[in-house]
């Protein structure tokens, strides 16, 4: 399939963005849209992800007002080869959040504005899902590209670790952050992640590797994993999997044990490492700023730091106990020891494989029914995307199904590098199956 | 956790929380920490972490300066006096 | 009495220790070698830079430390407006060396460890706010960390004056005021002094903080454990006022980073120039003092008197220390081996210069040949002198034929031929 992208012409253009703005109102889909018009073709952008001439807020008041005047590397390379942004896109604040829900303007689903649009790349998988053959380039530390793409509909990919540079990417958690693409294909989403890749001098860990494709036909169902899976959900599941046997593939249940502790994992070594990234936030060199210089200095970074939303300051001071002396090696050093196993474990099975499981383990939920449900019920929620963000193997979600009218995603997870494997699925998924996009804009 | 250890964290981290919130997120914090006490029953026997998902071969930059005004402005973002950036006193 | 230090070293790069805007050029102009990584500014990365890597080892080395195979950082998170990310990129257990020491007459000062870290930039306090010039953010530092092995004044300042002149041999500049935490317990409580900047600042504040924890103990009262400043202006240590927490720093490993192999960074025998200051005065039956001052500073003179066969190295001490009375220090060892070769004790400065830039020596006796020979040419024709002292020209051609005849510089010839002229016997 070829990947097309939408382009405007200046005549176009103005009406574009006011359909657009007017869309966003409703959805609160964009942090920021640029007005004035350029050639190219259009891509959306997350707004951790900075672009030159663009603020970047990663929807968190604290950074009101930042200019970081250079762009990303992955967002510089899409410029030079024609790609030119349109706008920041809506999140949960730093992408603290699985429904798009803690940002000062909360996302709403593109199908029902009465169900969330998922998170933490909320933004990007609403504009995805409603501009015409749109590409945004989103993130993902623990399922912010999966768990969005599933509730909207669209496809979400999230690459290997360290393949698109993270240069430019305002840090949650440094050792599970990974730039990646929402969009309405898999010839898209391949073209635009071909275009991304490269080895670059500004991010240590960014990687330079061959692509695999391994063209496996063997499909993998974690048991423990589908445990937890609302039954209902599991039902429209298994329909998928009957599909995909007709079209040639086999599937076989396997136990991993350790991923039982893929979620406590995850979210030990991601609030460890989000609350040192979140240090630097004081108020006064860029974002927001106090201006109260005769405060003592401890006062000032105090009243400025009021302005991190709750679940920011939640997982700032869960990430200093976590860090704390008496305790670290009980938390931290463990969690990054089964991290190490849980990558082992999957590693075999994905070695000749790969891991399918429905992207959520809920139906979308609405937006009152996850307004004030716990953290922990909240972070359980990430269980079927945290594994494969945990141990950094690539990983796709899209559309199978439709739950009166609501879409419904699947995940699968390839090996380390075995990215193209999973393009190499999902455009036979998609000449079999007809995604239903909730709009067509431009 | 005791309302101590509870502010001594909030001290060291530079967060001020008001009452309410205070009490909600201490509770959280607790909830979180029985979520996460979950792992002690693992046994991690080989001693290896992961501190990345993939091994990252080492990158070294060369002591050349380059790419000298990768920002036009460096003073856009702050408050500034004859060029320096302003900051609370000390 | 126990005393322990953290010395920080700022290493001799070219750039910053993990973005690539210089690290010393243009200081003066504030806030001009800056950038996103530097700044602090949120999307930036760092990168580390390969030479700071390569000089942390030959110091470590130097200093006797055991060089981790595999070397790594950690984020040590504290709350300063000089900070620009809110933590330090520093080391711990990943550090670059450790357990070494430095030798001072016979006894080992053990070092900790050697570690890598980024300076933070520099702040001026005023009243009601502060500046801050983030030119010195990530200027590549080493902090060196000894055991409390140190027992009097005296250790004190040899174990500084060695450790300087180890540096020295790495490539350090050695005209930079190091930083260093003073660490000084003469109890079982110890009391830290912050950030005292200079040698001669450290010996004064150490020598304060006996005197002070002594007239303590003399009056049965208990040293506090505590955090001090130093004043150099009074010559004080000072208690900084208590924190409301003891700062708990969380490290965790630097995720932006990864970990670094010494294998293939080339080491050579490092050069202690104690040890070898003491080889060449034992080998030469000479005072290792002097040997030390001449060398301590001096690679030149190191590499010149480890050279000197034994009949040679008297001669040579001594014309290092007339260089050194001529106020002469940009000699190259060629400049040494002209002048070994001359009777360099009977110049003055000015003949010393000459035969230094590669004019033949003039000994006493060519000298008053010469003489004879402008009297004699007064003498045969006596209208000569005036017109001299009228006429340049005739001075000058005058010059020129000494210079010719006796291959002499036209500075000697003039010099001699004035003196002539001034001398009684001609007048």
């Amino acid at each position: 399939m070829k990947a097309d992208f939408l382009e405007l012409d200046k005549d176009e253009y103005p009406g574009f963005i006011e359909t657009l703005r007017d869309k966003n109102e409703e959805l609160n889909a964009f942090n920021f849209i640029q007005n004035s018009y350029g050639e190219g073709k259009i891509i959306s952008v997350k707004d951790n992800i900075c672009v030159k001439d663009m603020p970047a807020t990663a929807s968190s008041k604290i950074l009101e007002g930042y200019k970081p005047g250079f762009d990303a590397t992955v967002v510089r390379r899409l410029k030079e080869n024609g790609f030119r942004v349109i706008g920041k896109t809506n999140m949960d604040e730093f992408g603290f959040g699985s429904f798009g829900l803690n940002s000062e303007k909360q996302a709403k689903n593109p199908f029902d504005e009465k169900y969330v649009s998922g998170g933490s790349s909320s933004g990007s998988a609403i504009s995805t899902a409603i501009i015409k053959d749109h590409v945004s380039i989103a993130e993902s530390t623990g399922g912010s590209i999966s768990t969005p793409a599933a509730f909207c509909g669209v496809v979400g990919f999230t690459p290997t670790y360290g393949l698109v540079s993270r240069y430019g990417l305002i840090d949650y958690a440094n050792s599970l952050d990974k730039i990646g693409f929402m969009g309405r294909n898999a010839a898209a989403i391949k073209e635009v992640f071909n275009f991304s890749l490269g080895k670059d001098a500004k991010d240590t860990t960014s990687l330079e590797r061959e692509l695999i494709d391994n063209n496996s036909r063997k499909l993998y169902v974690i048991n423990g994993l589908m445990k937890g899976v609302n039954p209902l959900v599991v039902d429209r599941f298994n329909r998928l999997l009957d599909r995909l046997i007709s079209l040639g593939y086999t599937v076989e249940y396997k136990d991993l044990e350790y991923l039982d502790y893929s979620v406590p994992t995850y979210y030990i070594i991601s609030m460890a490492e989000a609350s040192t990234n979140l240090a630097k936030y004081q108020g006064f060199k860029y974002g927001f700023r106090l201006k109260d210089f005769s405060l003592d200095y401890n006062d000032f970074f105090k009243s400025a730091r009021k302005e991190f939303g709750k679940e920011a300051k939640r997982r700032v001071i869960l990430g200093t106990f976590i860090r704390s002396q008496s305790v670290r090696s009980k938390y931290y050093d463990k969690a990054l020891g089964i991290r190490h196993l849980i990558i082992r474990q999957m590693k075999k099975l994905l070695s000749d494989g790969l891991i399918i499981s429905p992207t959520m383990p809920i139906f979308t939920p609405k937006i009152e029914e996850v307004n004030d449900i716990n953290p922990v019920e909240a972070y359980s929620m990430d269980m079927l995307t945290i594994p494969p963000n945990l141990c950094g193997f690539p990983h796709v979600s899209f559309p199978y199904f439709y739950e009166k009218g609501m879409p419904m995603g699947a995940q699968l997870i390839a090996d380390h590098f075995n990215d193209y494997s999973l393009f190499s699925v999902l455009s036979e998924w998609e000449q079999n199956f007809k995604y239903k996009f909730a709009g067509e804009l431009g | 956790m005791e309302k101590d250890e509870f502010n001594r964290l909030l001290a060291t981290s530079r967060i001020v929380l008001n009452e309410i919130e205070s009490d909600s997120i201490q509770k959280d914090t607790e909830d979180i920490l029985k979520f996460f006490d979950k792992i002690g029953s693992v046994t991690v026997e080989t001693g290896e972490k992961a501190f990345h998902p993939v091994d990252i071969p080492e990158k070294l930059r060369e002591d050349s300066a380059a790419d000298r005004r990768e920002i036009e402005n460096v003073f856009e973002n702050g408050d500034t006096y004859r060029f320096y950036f302003l900051g609370p006193k000390v | 009495m126990k005393i322990g230090l953290e010395v920080h070293v700022a290493l001799p790069t070219r750039t910053k220790l993990f973005c690539s805007d210089p690290a010393y050029e243009n200081l003066e102009e504030v806030n001009s070698n800056v950038c996103p990584v530097c700044l602090g500014l949120p999307g930036a990365k760092p990168v580390l830079n390969k030479k700071a890597l390569e000089i942390s080892a030959g110091i470590a080395n130097a200093l006797n430390c055991s060089i981790n195979k595999k070397t790594w950082f950690i984020r040590k998170v504290y709350f300063y407006p000089d900070l620009p990310k809110g933590y330090q990129i520093t080391q711990l257990d990943g550090s670059i060396g450790l357990n070494g020491y430095v030798e001072i007459s016979g006894k080992h000062i053990r070092i900790r460890r050697v570690q890598i870290e980024e300076d933070p930039a520099k702040i001026i306090r005023e009243k009601d706010y502060s500046l801050i010039d983030f030119n010195r953010s990530g200027i590549p530092l080493n902090e060196i960390v000894t055991e409390p092995d140190i027992e009097a004044i005296d250790e004190l300042r040899d174990f500084m004056e060695e450790l300087r002149s180890i540096l020295y041999y790495q490539g350090v500049d050695i005209n930079q005021e190091l930083k260093t935490d003073l660490n000084i317990s003469l109890s079982e409580n110890r009391v830290e002094v912050k950030n005292v900047t200079g040698v001669n600042n450290l010996l004064n504040a150490a020598k304060y903080e006996i005197k002070r924890q002594e007239s303590l103990l003399n009056e049965g009262k208990e040293i506090k454990r505590e955090t001090r400043t130093y004043n150099a202006d009074s010559g004080e240590t000072l208690s900084l006022r208590e924190k409301e927490t003891e700062e708990e720093y969380g490290f965790i490993f630097e995720p932006d980073l990864t970990f670094y192999s010494t294998k293939e960074i080339p080491l050579s025998e490092a050069i202690i120039p104690g040890k070898k200051a003491r080889e060449i005065a034992l080998r030469n039956g000479y005072s290792e003092k002097t040997i030390k001052e001449l060398t301590y500073f001096d690679r030149k003179n190191l590499d010149i008197l480890s050279g000197l066969k034994s009949d040679e190295f008297k001669k040579g001490v001594s014309l290092i220390e007339k260089f050194a009375s001529f106020n002469i220090t940009d000699y190259t060892k060629e400049d040494f081996y002209r002048m070994i070769a001359s009777e360099f004790n009977q110049l003055d400065k000015q003949a010393f210069k000459s035969v230094m830039a590669g004019n033949p020596q003039v000994n006493e006796a060519d000298r008053q040949e010469i003489k004879q020979f402008v009297k004699d040419m007064l003498v045969d024709d006596p209208a000569l002198l005036s017109r001299i002292k009228e006429d340049g020209k005739i001075m000058n051609f005058l010059v020129g034929k000494i210079k010719k005849k006796y291959n002499l510089s036209a500075n000697e010839s003039a010099d001699l031929i004035k003196e002539v002229i001034k001398s009684p016997s001609v007048n």
